[in-house]
């Protein structure tokens, strides 16, 4: 009787073994389990021989395995180390949406776009979740690693979907414009294509995306810089990689002056663009280039305002394009102004060019759409920087 | 864990090279062994005897065997090597120097 439960007893401690190491497919794990076991039976025998109860030796027997993972060399990644938070969770849907998004806004824009900012949306809210939680592990149990660990899963998550999410952001935006375009236009879609070909639309179409896409690009590009310092300032880590990104792109503020810099170099272009259109109306009556221009400019001297002010904030913007220390007001000043001039050249072209408003409608109206954007951008930037 | 278990803890290598000093052995004898002189302060898990025995083997401090014992167990018996042995040596060395610096220190 005592011998089969004894045996039996055994068994259940090398049952209780394989148990433990069911998944392990290391090629020695017979032989841990072996020495292992052994050891386990002679300490089990040895309490049953000191008087203790069976089932209580056995509970104390297997209680002297420890823990498992210290007989292997494979080491879990710390994120792993804890049960992951659905905001660990959601940095994967993050990606996933974003692709998706950037899929169907290519069928459909409004739900690619609806698609997309859900992938924001629960980048920006799973981020929140994750440096809240890094915060509180901190302060409460001195857990640094972990702080390190989510904040390189956010930063991981950035660097995967920011150029996606420009790419359908910029695709749905320059969609919209086009509509724009032609909801103010005279012509419809149907009466351009016949009259010039799909192609011409295709053009605009990618121009738009394109100067949409960089706007976006350098938005986010920035704002992984200010990510990325933000990283290295309350980890005090320094990724040799991304350390170099940090001193190559600039941060989210010097961001803003680069777009508002691309800004007035499309406006510039728009307002000398002005002229040469009235120099190709002109042209038809025979007019030379430089007559044609100085007529333009001499006939219109609202001309000088848009061109004299974009031009100076250009060459301003060239010089301080490094400089934090830009005076704010006299960038809003010039740059009010010139868009004050826009609004003048569109009077104008209205009033004294009546018949040059059809042909030219769609190129103001591109170049009218950006310079909102762009002030937008620098009203935020100026927002901004008063914080 | 008693703050001599933890004082003991980074020892642990050298512990189990000195009791195989003496005479070849297996897991749960060199376990009884470090019980019986910690006066039970030191209790090594099977998973940590394991991972001790590894980094001493792969050091080539011990080599093993297998034996047939009582109740036809197989007991894999770990013997140490003169490379062990010169270790061993040495980290009793240490010891003693350090021990003295900190008996100085603490009987001042």
């Amino acid at each position: 009787m005592t011998l089969g439960m004894e045996a039996c007893m055994h068994q259940k401690i090398m049952d209780y073994v394989n148990y433990q190491f069911r998944f392990d497919k290391r090629e020695n794990i017979d032989s841990i389990k072996q020495e292992m076991v052994s050891n386990l039976i002679d300490r089990y025998d040895d309490l049953v021989k000191d008087g203790m109860d069976e089932k209580k030796a056995y509970i104390e027997t297997v209680k002297r395995i420890g823990n498992i993972d210290e007989t292997s060399d494979i080491k879990v990644d710390q994120l792993y180390l804890e049960k992951p938070s659905w905001a660990l969770i959601s940095m994967i849907t993050v990606s996933v949406l974003a692709i998706g998004g950037l899929a169907i806004s290519l069928m459909s824009n409004v739900i690619g776009l609806i698609v997309t900012l859900g992938s924001v949306g629960l980048f920006a809210t799973a981020s929140y979740a994750l440096y809240a939680d890094s915060q509180h592990k901190r302060a409460l149990e001195h857990d640094i690693d972990s702080q390190k660990v989510y904040f390189q899963t956010i930063l991981k998550t950035f660097n995967k979907n920011y150029v996606i999410w420009s790419i359908t952001i910029a695709i749905v935006f320059s969609s919209l414009i086009l509509n724009f375009i032609f909801l103010i236009s005279a012509e419809s879609i149907s009466q351009v294509v016949l009259e010039s070909g799909i192609g011409q639309i295709i053009a605009v179409f990618f121009i738009v995306w394109f100067i949409v896409f960089i706007i976006l690009f350098a938005i986010l590009k920035s704002l992984q810089g200010s990510l990325y310092k933000k990283y290295i300032f309350i980890t005090g880590d320094l990724m040799t990689e991304e350390d170099r990104l940090v001193k190559t792109y600039p941060d989210f503020k010097q961001g803003y002056e680069l777009i508002l810099f691309l800004y007035l170099i499309l406006t510039t272009l728009a307002i000398w663009a002005s002229p040469i259109a009235y120099y190709e109306y002109i042209n038809g009556s025979g007019m030379g280039f430089e007559t044609s221009f100085i007529g333009a400019v001499g006939d219109l001297p609202l001309f000088y305002i848009p061109i004299v002010f974009s031009l100076g904030i250009l060459i301003y913007m060239g010089i301080n394009l490094k400089s934090v220390k830009a005076p704010r007001w006299l960038l809003f000043v010039l740059t009010s102004l010139s868009y004050l001039g826009y609004i003048t050249i569109l009077v104008i072209y209205q009033n004294v060019l009546p018949g040059l408003i059809e042909a030219k409608i769609t190129a103001i109206a591109i170049y009218f759409s950006l310079s909102l954007f762009g002030h937008l951008i620098y009203l935020i930037s100026s927002l901004n920087r008063k914080n | 864990m008693t703050p001599i278990g933890d004082f003991i803890r980074g020892h642990t290598e050298a512990i189990i090279l000195s009791i195989l000093e003496k005479e070849d052995s297996y897991g749960y004898k060199i376990n009884q062994t470090i019980e019986k002189i910690s006066q039970g302060e030191l209790l090594l898990t099977e998973a940590t005897m394991y991972s001790v025995f590894k980094r001493l083997e792969k050091n080539e401090f011990i080599q093993s065997y297998w034996q047939e014992g009582t109740n036809n167990v197989n007991r894999k018996y770990y013997s140490i090597t003169p490379l062990g042995k010169t270790y061993l040596k040495e980290h009793k060395h240490s010891w003693y120097k350090f021990s003295n610096m900190l008996n100085q220190f603490l009987n001042n």
